[in-house]
């Protein structure tokens, strides 16, 4: 009788430690994102907030680390390209499963880029792709119509899918739950404007994540999400930065500002008189005072910027035409104007409700010193984009998210891409045409030192209509719990799968 | 009665084609397209062309709304959101539940706190009784929902943990809206009440029913209480119209789907599907809500009643 007591107990005991405690894995790391879930389909979202959850159920052929800008593989496990720089050929890794199971093929990855190519949301991602095809189950070859030294940034935004998922789904994929991804984490549940569950996918072929359970809600309103954070609602969180101070000087959070992959500038419309002038431009590029901006926008803790892109981007140059505040300088512009003794110059559009509406008080108060008087026009951000976009402005406060490439930002001045570009630089002022042959040349060519002379004669040559004025990178206020390891937070999307919970 | 009624019902039908087409006009003028929202800043006009034309917001407006009405009325089809590719129809009965229950539950809290203190309040006129409550009325009729409910969020939420501060996964995630809402209209309902009844106890009936020795409860219960309580449900009644398109801050800041925070996201896309099935169902809501008011009003005043009772005879 003893012996099988003892039995028991020893059986009993093995349990205890053979398992871990409930909860201790499987606790569920509680997110936010600022809007809600517009689509699970990434071929059909240019929104950000979606793109940052899509990452984490979806991957690309290769994927572009925002903190260190180098490529990693992911759906290919390798790439080659041809010697004229128009074929580029993937392999494909062997033993990736979708979400459902199923094997992925080189079928998958041609159907899920011809997809792409047909969504008016990425296809400008793809748009040198002139034919995908595969060669046998696990190698496609991408053929370019000219060649696109950006090309691997580009495809980072486009992410694999099983054709089979996508075409049982139909017309209805993306509004509901799919299991057509191979990213770490899986969707277990989906409600797109209250929550959204995620599991970590066992067969993920890095490894499964060390955070079983996710839990999205979307919260819009900063206070809010702020309250639901300390609350214990929410585990990591991007904060209000006027809360920093006090989460930063709280033990109970770890907190980190990131400098997001984002440019705030400043854009004069120099089709409309005085802004014709320019000695009026460059007036106002150096009566700019971006600490001031800084400050009263992001509390001083934004990244003051010298050009159109972090330098983190590929190709991005770090010297040339700079205008930074001399107040001086800047009167004796106005001096030289046909207007010296200062004029009104219009009126500064800015979406309402945000930061840029700082930026436009700063920017008023900067003109006024040396007297140039504008007003400001606080729009709705759909109002204002539309003005902008038709050049129906005179003075403009926005900004901009490039995705790891300098070539990213040929869609705000380049001439033939129509509608894209807010200041338009067709026409008689400026010698548009050796613009656009820059940029044409920045992506001919897969040398980097080349392509990153090129971009600097670029940056000079915009900086030089001074029309496009680089204010701040805007930071990230990353706050979490404790128990929560965060090995890097990235500028923009956050990559759970490196996560996990801390050992006690 | 049933006349009355179904006269009503048939006057939704020009509402809803009016309603509908002030919203596509409307829409249709402010400035920008739903392509290039939903693009954003950088797209390329050959992409907005191309969205747009997959929408069908190419079309000129007229074909657009005949179309959309067409759907509308003969197959219950409200369109799809250019956002979410997903059915209106779907999207709103996910909503409309939502906003029913937070704008009921606001209306009724705003009745048991504000009409009770109202009817204390002219009773004991020019008395604390009167005085407190008018004071505290004035202060909550004047504080938007939207600062309450932050309030609320950092007592219950933060400091006592009580209540979650997004979301609806339980029962518990009305409180907050509910209070914050109730509130300032509690204060509304505690002054309309209040003056309601002042006029009503200086009625000729009532000074009867006293000299007739009918105890002061019976006076004000009884006699007083009805009549005071027909602008009160008027009141109560619009205020639940609203409520149901009009909680868009109290939504946004406790994260509830509602019916108002989808009608303004649709607004700030040109989500011309979102919106005006939206507003077509709020309108028919309204609609239905305001008949009700109507129709209360037979049971709490016996002359409308008989009004109704006479024109079915």
């Amino acid at each position: 009788m003893k012996k099988v007591r003892m039995a028991l107990l020893v059986t009993l005991v093995l349990m205890v430690f053979a398992f871990p405690a409930p909860g201790a894995e499987e606790r569920t790391l509680n997110l936010s994102t600022l809007a809600p879930l517009t689509t699970i389909d990434p071929h059909a979202t240019s929104n950000i907030q979606d793109i940052i959850f899509h990452r984490q159920i979806f991957e690309p052929l290769f994927f572009q680390n925002e903190a260190t800008g180098k490529y990693e593989p992911r759906v290919a496990e390798s790439y080659s390209i041809s010697d004229d720089n128009l074929t580029y050929t993937f392999n494909i890794r062997k033993g990736i499963k979708f979400h459902n199971g199923e094997a992925l093929k080189a079928d998958d990855v041609v159907f899920s880029l011809n997809r792409a190519l047909k969504s008016s949301k990425v296809r400008s991602y793809l748009a040198s792709v002139a034919e995908v095809k595969a060669l046998d189950d696990y190698t496609v070859t991408i053929r370019l119509g000219q060649p696109n030294a950006a090309f691997l940034n580009s495809q980072n935004m486009i992410m694999i899918l099983s054709r089979k998922e996508v075409e049982e789904q139909g017309d209805e994929f993306g509004t509901k739950l799919t299991l057509a991804g191979t990213g770490p984490f899986y969707l277990t549940s989906l409600q797109h404007d209250v929550e959204w569950t995620c599991a970590a996918f066992a067969d993920y072929y890095r490894g499964a994540a060390a955070i079983k359970k996710l839990h999205y809600v979307p919260i819009t309103e900063a206070s809010a999400g702020l309250i639901a954070f300390e609350s214990g609602e929410l585990d990591w969180y991007i904060a209000p930065i006027a809360n920093w101070d006090a989460l930063t000087n709280n033990p109970k959070y770890r907190t980190e500002l990131v400098t997001a992959n984002h440019i705030s500038y400043v854009a004069v419309n120099y089709e409309h008189p005085p802004l014709n002038d320019d000695n009026i431009r460059l007036a106002i590029a150096y009566a700019i005072d971006k600490d001031a901006m800084n400050i009263a926008c992001y509390d001083g803790n934004a990244v003051n910027a010298d050009f159109m892109a972090p330098p983190e981007n590929t190709g991005a140059p770090t010297k040339g035409v700079v205008y930074n505040y001399d107040p001086e300088k800047a009167r004796e512009y106005v001096k030289k104007s046909a207007f010296p003794n200062g004029t009104k110059i219009g009126i500064i559009n800015c979406s309402a409700g945000g930061y840029f509406e700082k930026m436009a008080q700063v920017l008023q108060s900067n003109l006024a010193d040396i007297g140039l008087i504008c007003d400001i026009n606080r729009l709705d951000s759909a109002t204002n984009l539309e003005m902008a976009r038709n050049q129906k402005y005179d003075l403009l406060c926005t900004g901009l998210s490039p995705y790891g490439d300098y070539e990213s930002l040929r869609m705000y001045s380049y001439t033939k891409m129509k509608g894209a570009y807010m200041v338009k630089y067709e026409g008689e002022k400026f010698d548009y045409k050796t613009m656009d042959d820059l940029w044409d040349a920045g992506i001919a060519t897969t040398d980097l030192g080349e392509r990153e002379t090129i971009y600097s004669r670029l940056s000079d040559w915009i900086a030089g209509t001074a029309t496009l004025l680089p204010i701040f990178h805007k930071v990230q206020p990353y706050a979490w719990t404790p128990n929560l390891v965060v090995p890097v937070n990235y500028p923009n999307y956050p990559q759970v799968y490196e996560w996990s919970w801390a050992k006690k | 009665m049933h006349r009355f009624i179904f006269k009503r019902l048939l006057m939704m039908i020009p509402i809803v084609i009016g309603v509908s087409f002030l919203i596509f006009v409307i829409i249709d003028m402010i400035p920008g397209d739903p392509g290039s929202n939903l693009l954003g800043a950088g797209a390329r006009q050959e992409d907005i062309d191309m969205l747009n034309e997959e929408l069908g917001y190419n079309r000129p407006l007229l074909q657009r709304y005949g179309k959309y009405m067409y759907d509308a009325l003969f197959r219950f089809d409200l369109g799809k959101s250019y956002a979410t590719k997903k059915p209106v129809v779907t999207e709103i009965s996910n909503r409309l539940p939502i906003s029913l229950t937070v704008a009921f539950n606001a209306i009724l809290f705003s009745l048991v706190f504000g009409v009770p203190l109202g009817v204390l309040s002219a009773v004991k006129q020019n008395t604390l009784f009167d005085r407190i409550p008018t004071g505290l009325a004035l202060l909550l009729a004047a504080q938007p929902a939207f600062l309450i409910g932050l309030l609320l969020m950092l007592i219950f939420s933060l400091r006592l943990g009580w209540f979650p501060a997004n979301g609806i996964a339980s029962w518990k995630s009305y409180v907050m809206p509910m209070i914050a809402l109730g509130l300032p209209y509690g204060g509304r309902q505690l002054r309309f009440t209040r003056s309601s009844m002042l006029e009503t106890i200086r009625q000729d009936y009532v000074r009867t029913a006293k000299a007739k020795g009918a105890t002061a409860r019976l006076v004000i219960w009884k006699h007083a209480m009805k009549n005071a309580l027909l602008p009160v449900i008027t009141v109560a009644g619009n205020s639940f119209g609203i409520l149901i398109g009009g909680a868009i801050a109290t939504e946004t800041l406790f994260g509830l789907p509602g019916l108002g925070s989808f009608i303004v996201a649709g607004i700030k896309q040109k989500d011309v599907p979102v919106v005006t099935g939206g507003i077509i169902v709020f309108a028919v809501v309204f609609s239905f809500v305001i008949l009700a008011v109507d129709l209360s009003y037979a049971f709490v005043d016996p002359r409308i009643r008989a009004k109704y009772s006479g024109r079915r005879g």
